[in-house]
Order: structure tokens, then C-alpha cells, then sequence
């Protein structure tokens, strides 16, 4: 049996941030906004797989990269649609420089640095190996420090990574 | 990686808390809700002709609630007490009028047929012929309750005709259901295409309110139309979303008026509610009506095929029969039209290349909004041979392309007299498993790119190569 009232709470404790994840991943806010919600939509269709899960959230957040990734790479407009940071705002050069990141780079990245999961934690969630996960994070942070060069300082600490 | 870098990068992605801190989720509720209604459905084949017995409109944010299982009609303690009651006797009805007996409604002590007292030309509406609360309750703990016809707020939605049956329903989110059955002695016809007029006249009134889609109907009673159209109330972030399930019998015509707010209406009207509509009202008739629902959209008119595209036909060979609906062209110069090619491993740009004109279209199935599409576009050089040239540099660098963790093969080329394409397919694996097929074509002075998503349909390579050569063999029209 459903229970709605278990759904609505995993849904108020965890949309927020995987919302803010979405957009991270997407620098667009009206498709994080769209797939976080259909990811949540399809989370209650299979509910009681997904409440079972080692992660629900790990889940919902997947879904609905999987979403964003898709209407991405096969949507209208193409990549030129991503590129929709909210102009003058300060993250508009982050949000930028994370689009400039291969797409699992970018996963990792966020779900790392963000969502805060432990690399074996992504390994397990992307279907793939510890290492793997670790060279794509290494690449990534190699990739933003060189194309925000006035971070790097401050990414790096002073060193290169 | 240093830890002063794990933090930096943590507090940097962090801070894009702020960017989101203004968008407000639309809530559990509407997540569950937009569950309910979104199952999948398929073409059955047909240009613009679906078969969906199952599938519902979705009100992408706050959807009216809905619907259970289109059970036959039932017995008359399943029905509603009808809350406008004819007044007017039963008449013997037209030759092609199925032969009306109220039966008695246990439930109420008012026949919506009401029928003892003689005086109409109107047949009556039997009893039992009106949707009931069971028709109407969704499947996701959200109760319907019956509240008074007439009330329902819903913009366009019309005044209950006088020898009308209603119902209507209200659910705890603000939806609105409210049905009427109108009896149309030897006039149903012009009465089911004089309200599809009202209600789309209503809805293409201007101001806050526009028509969103209309659908002939077929398969259900005797003939139907669903309607989708929008109106106020309005808040800024929502207005309110009606779908209007037209369906006439012998005799009469049904109107189900289904609604409430939302921020979107991202997918084809579905027939349910006419179907159970037609199954109410067929059941209290006593007679058996046909419930196999075949729609056509009417509005917005589909485009048809376009000199120099591929035709949906050419798509059909290719084995996507469901990607029956072409868009409109858009060009670079359009708000949301192109600016590069869409597909990651197209790297070269055709604009910075002297492409005089960039555009693109995008073909779907009508009845899967958000599913699989296949899109095409065009970049149209000064000459044949910038064309030429661009192609090359085109080809070379999709050849190089690569994206880590996916398999990408060459699956073909081809060059004789007129033109020259070529072909890949891009396998992923892992948890972000995808497959996509493309290509890429030049004749005359066009270069065309086609590419696809792999969903539930695969294009094998010789059928994607057969896809090109179409597209430039379309090329010049």
C-alpha cells in the first residue's frame, strides 16, 4: 500500500535540494524545476521500489538528470539552451563553466561537491568503478580551474590540481 | 585534490542556492498527482489517429485529480442523484434514437429522466446515464465529493442546458469535474458542433484565454471532440486548465468539463472521460455503443510535409510510424530556433562555416509529448561548394568525436551523383545508458543533419542510412 503521507515527506525534506542539484547540472532553471518534479512524478509511480532503495534521493536526483540529459542532448534548441544562467547574477561563470564539462564529469562533480556523496557512493549510483569516479572528478577540477581563472586560487589553494 | 579545493568548490556550488531560492516546486501533491495521470499509451497507427484507452492529459503542475478504472455502466445505485432535473417528459424517440426506459434510481427519490408528466419534445435523460463519484476518483487517496452542478467556476465552461441532467465533482485540490447530458430530440448533431463552436469561440476570446487543442473524436457513441483550452482564474503561476470530452448518442449529447489550476497542458487530450461518459449514458439507454476511441487533431493544424524535409513517410520506412507529426520549420533567426547543429558530436559550426541559413524541424508523435523525437536540420550554403566543404570538415570531426564511457561506430557512407551522407550510432553504458543514431548529408548546396534518440524504437544502420540518402535526395524539394 501507498502511502501518500511517506511520499510527501521524502518529497518536502528532499526536493529542495535536488532541485538545486538539477540546476547545478543544468544551468536552467525552468528544466531543473521540470524534471526534478517529473522525477518525483515517476519516484511515486514506483514508490515502493524507490522507498525501498538504498537512496531515494540518489534516485530522484538520477531520474531526473536522466530527464535533463535527454531532452538536452535529443531537445529543440540543443546546447545553446543550457546556456541559461540568469544574466548579472554571480554564478553566472560557474554555472557556465560546469556546462563546459562532459556530462558524467559534471554528475560527478555535483554530486560529489553538492549532494556531498562519498565517491563509492557515486560509483554505485552511475554503474561504474571508485576509479573511474576519481578520474572524472580529477578532470573535472583540472577543467574548472583552467576556465575560471580567477578562482583558481581559491579552488586549488594556491596549487595546481 | 586538496581539501581547500573540496571546500571551495562546495561552497561555490552551494552559493547557486540562491539563483534557485525564487522557484517554487509545484509540491507532493501535484507530483502524485501528475503521476496518476501520466501512463503511457501507444499509437495504434494512422496519420494523427491514436488509439488511448488508458493514457490522461497532463496538467504538468496542478492537475485536475482523476479518474479510476472505466468501468461498464452500472447499476443505478452507482449513479450520482443528478443535481438539475428534467422537468420535462419522456417522448418516444427518433428512429435513431435507442429506445429510453428510466429506470429507477434507489438512490434518489427524484428520476433524472423525471418522465411522468407529459409535455416536451425532448427525450429524457434515464437515469443512471451520468458519471458517478466512482468514475471519477483518482487512484491516489484523493477523495472526489459531489458538489452542486452549475458552480464550477471553470472559465468557458457553459450554463446547463434546461433539460439537461448534471452532475459535478469537486476534488480537495481545486478540481473541478461537471458533466451534463443533453437531450436533443433529432438535433444532437447540430447541438454537439453548436457547443464544440461555443466553447472554441470562448477559448479564442483573446486576453487570458486561448485554445490549446482540438481533437475529433470517433470510436465513442456516435461521434465526440475533445477540447483543451485555458482561461482565468490566473495567478502568476498558474491559470486554470479545462479539457471539455464532447460525445453525442442517438439523441443526445454528453459534455464532461474537466479542470483546475495548473502551469502547462504538456500532452494530448485523452478520450477517458468520454469513454466512460459514453458508457454511463449507452448503459442507462440499454443499448451498446461503440467505446474505442480514434482521435484526430483539428487544432493546432498539423503542418503536413515540407518540400525539402522528410516526409513522415520517409520516417516510417525507417521504422518511427509514430513520428507522424512535423513541426514547423524554425531558422536561426528564430526565438528557440538554432544556432548550431543540436547533436553533441556535430561539432563543426555551419554558421561560422558561411551557412546563409540554419534551420531545423523536429518530427513527433502527437500522442507522446516529451517522447522520442527525431529532428532535422538544414544548413543552406551560398553555393554547392561551401556546401561541399562544410561536409567534409563535418564528417572528419564527427568521425573524431568521442565523449568518455560512450561506444561510437561509423555505420555507413555513401556517395554517388547528387549527393554524399554518412551515419553513426553512439552507444553509452552504465547508468546512463543511450543510444543515439545520426548522420549527416549533402547535396546541392544543403547540408542536412538528422538525429535521433533511441527510445523504445531502434533505427538499425541500414535503415538510418536509407533515412539519409531520403534526406538528401528531399533536398531542393
Amino acid at each position: 500500500m501507498r502511502e501518500p503521507a511517506d511520499f510527501d515527506a521524502f518529497y518536502d525534506a528532499t526536493s529542495r535540494r535536488v532541485l538545486h542539484q538539477l540546476y547545478a547540472l543544468t544551468g536552467d532553471l525552468g528544466r531543473a524545476r521540470d524534471c526534478t518534479q517529473e522525477a518525483y512524478a515517476r519516484a511515486w509511480r514506483q514508490w515502493a521500489a524507490v522507498s525501498a532503495a538504498t537512496s531515494p534521493e540518489a534516485w530522484v536526483r538520477g531520474t531526473a538528470w536522466r530527464l535533463a540529459s535527454r531532452r538536452w542532448r535529443g531537445g529543440p534548441g540543443g546546447r545553446a539552451r543550457w546556456s541559461t544562467a540568469p544574466p548579472g547574477t554571480g554564478s553566472a561563470d560557474l554555472v557556465a563553466a560546469l556546462l563546459r564539462l562532459p556530462e558524467r564529469q559534471r554528475y560527478a562533480v555535483v554530486v560529489r561537491y553538492l549532494a556531498g556523496a562519498a565517491v563509492a557512493e557515486i560509483a554505485a549510483e552511475t554503474g561504474t568503478s571508485a576509479a573511474t569516479v576519481e578520474n572524472r572528478l580529477a578532470k573535472a577540477c583540472a577543467t574548472l580551474a583552467r576556465i575560471l581563472p580567477g578562482d583558481i586560487a581559491v579552488l586549488t589553494g594556491g596549487h595546481r590540481v | 585534490m586538496s581539501d581547500n579545493l573540496d571546500d571551495s568548490l562546495s561552497r561555490r556550488l552551494s552559493s547557486l542556492e540562491s539563483d534557485v531560492a525564487g522557484i517554487s516546486l509545484p509540491g507532493p501533491a501535484a507530483a502524485r498527482r501528475r503521476a496518476a495521470q501520466r501512463t503511457r499509451h501507444q499509437l495504434t497507427g494512422g496519420v494523427l489517429a491514436g488509439v488511448a484507452a488508458v493514457a490522461l492529459g497532463v496538467f504538468a503542475v496542478s492537475p485536475p485529480d482523476f479518474v479510476a478504472s472505466p468501468d461498464p455502466a452500472g447499476s443505478p445505485s452507482d449513479s450520482p442523484t443528478p443535481t438539475a432535473v428534467p422537468t420535462t417528459p419522456t417522448q418516444s424517440p427518433s428512429p435513431s434514437t435507442p429506445p429510453v426506459e428510466p429506470s429507477p434510481d434507489p438512490s434518489s427519490g427524484e428520476s433524472p429522466g423525471g418522465g411522468e408528466d407529459g409535455g416536451s419534445d425532448s427525450p429524457t435523460v434515464p437515469a443512471g446515464a451520468l458519471l458517478t463519484v466512482d468514475d471519477v476518483e483518482n487512484d491516489t487517496s484523493e477523495a472526489w465529493a459531489e458538489v452542486d452542478a452549475g458552480a464550477s467556476g471553470l472559465p468557458c465552461v457553459p450554463d446547463i442546458p434546461g433539460d439537461a441532467a448534471a452532475v459535478a465533482y469537486e476534488s480537495p485540490y481545486d478540481s473541478h469535474i461537471e458533466q451534463f447530458v443533453d437531450p436533443a430530440d433529432g438535433a444532437a448533431e447540430a447541438r454537439l458542433e453548436e457547443l464544440r463552436d461555443e466553447l472554441t469561440g470562448c477559448a479564442e476570446s483573446g486576453g487570458d484565454f486561448h485554445l490549446i487543442q482540438v481533437w475529433s473524436l470517433s470510436g465513442v457513441g456516435d461521434a465526440g471532440y475533445l477540447l483543451v483550452w485555458n482561461g482565468p482564474p490566473t495567478t502568476p503561476d498558474t491559470q486554470t486548465y479545462v479539457t471539455a470530452s464532447l460525445v453525442r448518442t442517438g439523441d443526445f449529447v454528453s459534455a464532461v468539463f474537466h479542470g483546475g489550476p495548473g502551469q502547462d497542458y504538456n500532452a494530448p487530450a485523452q478520450p477517458r472521460l468520454a469513454v466512460l461518459a459514453i458508457e454511463r449514458l449507452c448503459g442507462a439507454l440499454g443499448t451498446e455503443c461503440p467505446t474505442t476511441p480514434e482521435q484526430e487533431r483539428l487544432f493546432p493544424e498539423p503542418t503536413g510535409d515540407l518540400d525539402g524535409w522528410l516526409t513522415t513517410d520517409d520516417l516510417a520506412e525507417a521504422g518511427l510510424e509514430a513520428l507522424t507529426d512535423g513541426g514547423q520549420v524554425l531558422d536561426s533567426g528564430d526565438e528557440g530556433g538554432p544556432t548550431g547543429y543540436g547533436y553533441v558530436a556535430f561539432t563543426r559550426d555551419p554558421l561560422a562555416d558561411g551557412a546563409e541559413l540554419l534551420e531545423q524541424r523536429q518530427y513527433g508523435d502527437p500522442m507522446d509529448p516529451g517522447g522520442p523525437i527525431l529532428i532535422q536540420e538544414r544548413a543552406t550554403f551560398a553555393d554547392a561548394e561551401g556546401a561541399r566543404a562544410h561536409y567534409a570538415e563535418l564528417v572528419f570531426e564527427a568521425n573524431q568525436f568521442s565523449q568518455p564511457g560512450d561506444v561510437i561506430e561509423s555505420t555507413g557512407d555513401v556517395s554517388v551523383p547528387g549527393y554524399e551522407a554518412a551515419t553513426w550510432r553512439a552507444e553509452g553504458s552504465g547508468e546512463f545508458a543511450s543510444v543515439f543514431v545520426y548522420g549527416a548529408a549533402v547535396s546541392e548546396n544543403v547540408v542536412t543533419v538528422v538525429y535521433y534518440g533511441v527510445d523504445q524504437v531502434d533505427v538499425p544502420p541500414e535503415q538510418m542510412q536509407q533515412l539519409l540518402e531520403r534526406a538528401a535526395q528531399r533536398i531542393g524539394g
